[in-house]
């Protein structure tokens, strides 16, 4: 029979992490487009005018959205949405609580990270400790929590690894 | 013509002697000496039940006053349960019930409400949930894991020396 090797609290690889990222960004949009739809319908049918074709204006305000998602959430639980379903947890790269300022710092470092061709998030796959460059920044670090449960590896994986790293699963 | 006379004569003479002797005898000095179980012995009871008019008797009767009269909780405990029980023929009993107008009448929501139903649903979806949440977790991370495991092979690193878990996280393990 297969024991699964326990990982809670161990770095989150790029696969988690891309998935999560894909999740806040489905969140962010959906949450923004019928946000943007909503306001559209009130504006025209009160004042007659359109929001539609300030493109600027909207490029902006899902800027802001972004921002205060991700910032808001890691402040109150180190944790965006997506990286909540996915099981993972934003630390300092010691383990402990983010703080806010922590938390805020990232985010803002999360923009240079995207801006230099998305390299920034390409140490995850090859950083040893998987920080991506707004990690380094900040100083955090993405693990994996699934809150009571105990994060797990598949079975048949935990028996591989165990069997090639000369260790019993835990 | 003149024979008839002195035997009507006799008769109003008896009829005279046998009152007065009627009005002079006690009754209870009669009674004593009649032997009641002998003259019942001798009463024909079947052809006294066929003159009576049952029907006219029963008019008569006042069932709720009988009704009254009766202490359920004495009549109850002279019944034998098991005994009336297995005299009953269930099969003929349900045969005679009709089912569909029973369960008409039947409140079947608030029987699943009261019999707990509802939070049991509540409870395995929400186990169903997560145990599918967790496998989802589990493929993703066993990617990382493999994914770590390739990255680690091409940069020929060391995988035992690799950090699992920061610091403080590690000392929880």
């Amino acid at each position: 029979m297969n024991v699964r090797m326990t990982v809670t609290g161990h770095y989150a690889g790029a696969v988690s992490r891309f998935a999560a990222a894909v999740l806040d960004v489905l969140i962010v949009f959906t949450s923004f487009t019928i946000g943007f739809a909503g306001l559209d319908l009130l504006t025209t049918a009160f004042w007659g005018v359109s929001v539609r074709r300030q493109s600027t204006g909207a490029t902006i305000a899902l800027a802001v959205l972004a921002f205060c998602y991700a910032f808001g959430f890691l402040a109150v639980a180190a944790r965006t949405p997506g990286q909540g379903i996915v099981g993972l947890r934003v630390v300092r790269s010691d383990g402990g609580t983010i703080r806010p300022g922590r938390a805020f710092v990232r985010v803002c470092a999360y923009a240079v990270s995207v801006i230099l061709a998305g390299l920034g998030l390409v140490l995850i796959v090859f950083q040893r400790e998987h920080r991506a460059l707004h990690d380094l920044i900040a100083g955090t670090a993405v693990v994996y929590d699934w809150g009571e449960r105990p994060a797990e590896l598949p079975g048949p994986l935990s028996d591989f690894l165990s069997r090639a790293g000369g260790k019993s699963p835990e | 013509m003149t024979t008839p006379r002195p035997v009507a004569a006799l008769g109003r003479l008896a009829g005279k002697v046998t009152g007065r002797v009627v009005e002079t005898v006690p009754p209870d000095l009669i009674l004593d000496h009649i032997d009641v179980d002998a003259l019942v012995d001798r009463v024909d009871m079947n052809r006294i039940l066929d003159r009576v008019d049952l029907n006219r008797v029963l008019e008569r009767v006042d069932v709720n006053h009988i009704l009254d009269r009766i202490d359920p909780d004495r009549l109850i405990d002279r019944i034998d349960v098991d005994r009336l029980a297995g005299r009953l023929d269930l099969q003929r009993l349900l045969a005679g019930v009709d089912l569909d107008e029973l369960l008409r009448s039947v409140d079947v929501e608030a029987l699943v409400r009261r019999s707990g139903v509802p939070g049991l649903v509540v409870e395995s979806q929400t186990q169903l949930a997560g145990s599918l949440l967790d496998l989802i977790r589990r493929q993703l991370a066993g990617l990382d894991a493999v994914l770590d495991r390739v990255v680690n092979r091409l940069l020929r690193r060391d995988i035992g020396s690799q950090p699992a878990a920061p610091r403080l996280l590690e000392v929880q393990e």
